[in-house]
């Protein structure tokens, strides 16, 4: 018996469209169930280890650990220098996969000079102190704790949060007097 | 805020502090700090000034001519806090120098030297001074000290988990440690004898507290303590630096 071309084709390709499209089907609702929802932790780095690609993130007194890995999108960070983002604040975007945070995007959290102020580096700071001190206000706003056991020479300290209690009273100085503030890093 | 309420010079040191130590200039710590915490306190003035006015308490007398002679004196405890003092500015900056090239990143200043200690009405100790440095590291609860660790090493009651690489850990180990990477620790916890005492270490102490923050995600009640130091292994002879 000789079959035509056509008769042949047909009880192929109908069962096989069909097994295809149940496949890809059964494929993408598997793949959508197990694409794990996204969440975000701003805090501060208190552990980087290169060997295993891992950041540990600390919110309040919550530390948790999060991996970076290729597809790991970098801002504000050069992923060589990772080392020095220890002791910064950043925000991470991740999710958790197989009881492993992998992160989508980390972060740096840069707070950029306000209009009207200006920045000031480390040298020109440092010739203030040495040349000109008493013409300006030196102010460190990191909380007491850091701000006891290292401050730079000449700083007082006045934390942001007492500076947003008291108001306008935290600063008793003339108003064409310099101010200088800093904190604890590029944050 | 500072613009907001009419300040017209208003500056901003954004890379801060640690830009600042970092560049290799001194900071200074208060007094309250010198007084309240576990630090070296040096005294850097001569021995016949330091018997005539007094000192502050705790201080150990290092004579700023003699500090060269003193390296080895330091504490092994590379990130201890050390606070210097003396009668002249130049003579704290010059040892805070020698002091942070000899790898101490936590050398500081006392903010106005002893003169302004003195005008605060601080206490000073009369006597003789202190001619040794002893700094004993505190310990967090969840850090076990050298000794501590080496204990439950040689006792074998306890169970030591390597969390390093396997290669790292096939190199050289402490004599019983089992090796669990960190990355392994939450799949591998059920492996993990509950009714003991856990230490886990690495290379630098960094992922051994990953590895327990991990580890007591699935098992919070467990008793897990990590060597915060470095290690060495060559085989099962290991050597512990802080």
């Amino acid at each position: 018996m000789r079959y035509s071309r056509g008769a042949l084709f047909k009880p192929l390709v109908v069962p096989l469209i069909f097994l295809v499209l149940l496949f890809w089907g059964s494929f993408s609702a598997l793949h959508s169930a197990s694409q794990p929802a996204e969440k975000k932790i701003k805090g501060q780095v208190t552990a980087v280890a290169v060997t295993i690609q891992t950041i540990t993130v600390q919110q309040r007194d919550q530390r948790i650990n999060i991996k970076w890995d290729k597809n790991t999108v970098f801002k504000h960070i050069d992923p060589a220098k990772i080392r020095e983002i220890q002791g910064q604040e950043v925000e991470v975007t991740y999710v958790e996969v197989g009881g492993q945070n992998i992160a989508k995007v980390i972060a740096l959290a840069v707070v950029e000079v306000p209009p009207g102020a200006k920045e000031i580096k480390t040298n020109e700071l440092a010739k203030l102190i040495a040349e000109k001190p008493g013409t300006f206000v030196l102010i460190d706003s990191r909380p007491p704790a850091r701000f006891r056991a290292s401050y730079i020479p000449t700083a007082i300290n006045l934390p942001i949060s007492v500076m947003e209690r008291l108001g306008e009273a935290s600063l008793p100085f003339p108003k064409d007097k310099t101010l200088i503030f800093y904190c604890g890093g590029v944050t | 805020m500072a613009l907001k309420w009419g300040f017209k010079d208003v500056r901003v040191y954004l890379e801060g502090e640690p830009a600042w130590k970092k560049a290799g200039h001194p900071t200074e710590s208060t007094f309250d700090y010198v007084r309240t915490e576990n630090i070296v306190l040096i005294d850097l003035r001569d021995p016949q000034v330091v018997e005539k006015t007094g000192f502050i308490p705790k201080a150990v007398n290092v004579p700023l001519a003699k500090l060269p002679e003193y390296e080895d004196k330091f504490p092994s405890f590379r990130r201890a806090p050390i606070v210097l003092y003396s009668d002249k500015k130049e003579d704290a900056l010059k040892a805070f120098k020698i002091i942070r090239e000899w790898g101490y990143p936590n050398v500081t200043i006392l903010g106005g030297g002893i003169q302004s200690w003195i005008f605060q009405g601080l206490d000073l100790a009369t006597g003789p001074i202190a001619k040794e440095i002893t700094y004993q590291r505190r310990y967090q609860p969840h850090e076990a000290s050298p000794q501590e660790f080496m204990k439950a090493v040689q006792e074998g009651n306890a169970v030591i988990i390597d969390v390093r690489m396997p290669h790292e850990y096939q190199k050289g180990h402490f004599k019983g440690a089992i090796n669990i990477p960190v990355d392994d620790i939450i799949a591998k916890a059920d492996q993990i004898p509950k009714d003991k005492p856990i230490y886990l270490y690495c290379a630098t102490g960094v992922r051994a507290e990953m590895a327990m923050h991990n580890l007591k995600r699935v098992c919070p009640t467990c008793n897990v303590k990590i060597l915060a130091a470095e290690i060495e292994c060559e085989g099962n002879n290991c050597t512990i630096s802080e």
